[in-house]
């Protein structure tokens, strides 16, 4: 696995988690979305995407429900009061880490090489 | 390729209760379908998109993982739909026999408040923490075995 790879599967949790907290959204909605507004970075492979999905519903972060829209049966998810203060803990790591990640790369003239 | 025959091989590797199984895979086509007429709607091949879109299902894996994960619910919840009323079921005993071990009838126990609240909360519980609404009937169903059987032959009151 890619360290882009590896990037992406240990973020799946926040990104999904942040995509919901304006609206529900049914997977494929979600799959297009993460892929649309991070130009591609965090489009998610459905064998990845949808067990995500599922492990947050059953941990209670996540709930679901069934809608009819345009002839089509859907299953969307949304956030839960759980969900709420998990990616607020989750976003609050990942400010974290990028900080002091920020930090370690300037003082070691990383970024500028 | 067609969406039914990557649902029968997804679904080939699930082994999960019956409504679980309907559950995931009708997700699944939702999202089968929503990929092809996406693909339609560009002018793209339909065919090309739907093995695609099943490639980066990973069909073996996807199934893996989803199996792991409803399958220790699944068993979860028909752990505690046995248990719960068997417990509700003990409470019952308790509220019908007298201590001095006779056994109160099925009149005596119509009358008493606390017999209706056991048995609207033996309903209640399993209904709230249960996914499956079904596993709550079943787990009702066997508390009112367990009640009639009780009141039926008292005598299970010495064992």
């Amino acid at each position: 696995m890619s360290p882009r790879d590896q990037i992406r599967k240990g973020s799946t949790d926040f990104v999904v988690l942040s995509l919901l907290v304006k609206r529900p959204m049914y997977g494929y909605e979600i799959s297009q979305q993460l892929g649309q507004r991070s130009g591609g970075y965090f489009e998610m492979k459905e064998g990845l995407l949808y067990p995500a999905l599922h492990h947050m519903q059953e941990k209670g972060w996540l709930t679901t429900e069934w809608r009819k829209v345009e002839g089509r049966r859907r299953k969307y998810y949304a956030l839960t009061k759980m969900g709420l203060e998990v990616l607020d803990q989750q976003a609050a790591e990942w400010k974290t880490f990028l900080e002091k990640l920020d930090g370690l790369l300037q003082a070691n003239d990383v970024w500028t090489g | 390729m067609t969406v039914d025959l990557v649902l029968a091989k997804i679904g080939e590797q699930l082994h999960l209760s019956k409504e679980t199984e309907r559950e995931v895979l009708a997700e699944i086509r939702t999202h089968l379908e929503d990929t092809v007429a996406a693909a339609s709607a560009r002018g793209e091949d339909e065919q090309a998109a739907l093995s695609q879109a099943a490639e980066r299902f990973g069909i073996p894996e996807v199934s893996a993982e989803l199996q792991v994960i409803h399958n220790n619910h699944d068993s979860t919840e028909a752990i505690l739909a046995t248990a719960l009323p068997i417990v509700f079921t003990l409470i019952l005993r308790w509220m019908a026999f007298a201590p001095d071990g006779s056994a109160l009838h099925w009149q005596q126990i119509l009358t008493r408040p606390g017999f209706y609240l056991l048995a609207a909360i033996a309903l209640a519980i399993p209904v709230l923490i249960f996914h499956r609404w079904r596993y709550a009937l079943v787990g009702w169903g066997i508390f009112w075995f367990l009640t009639v059987i009780f009141v039926i032959f008292p005598s299970i009151n010495s064992w």
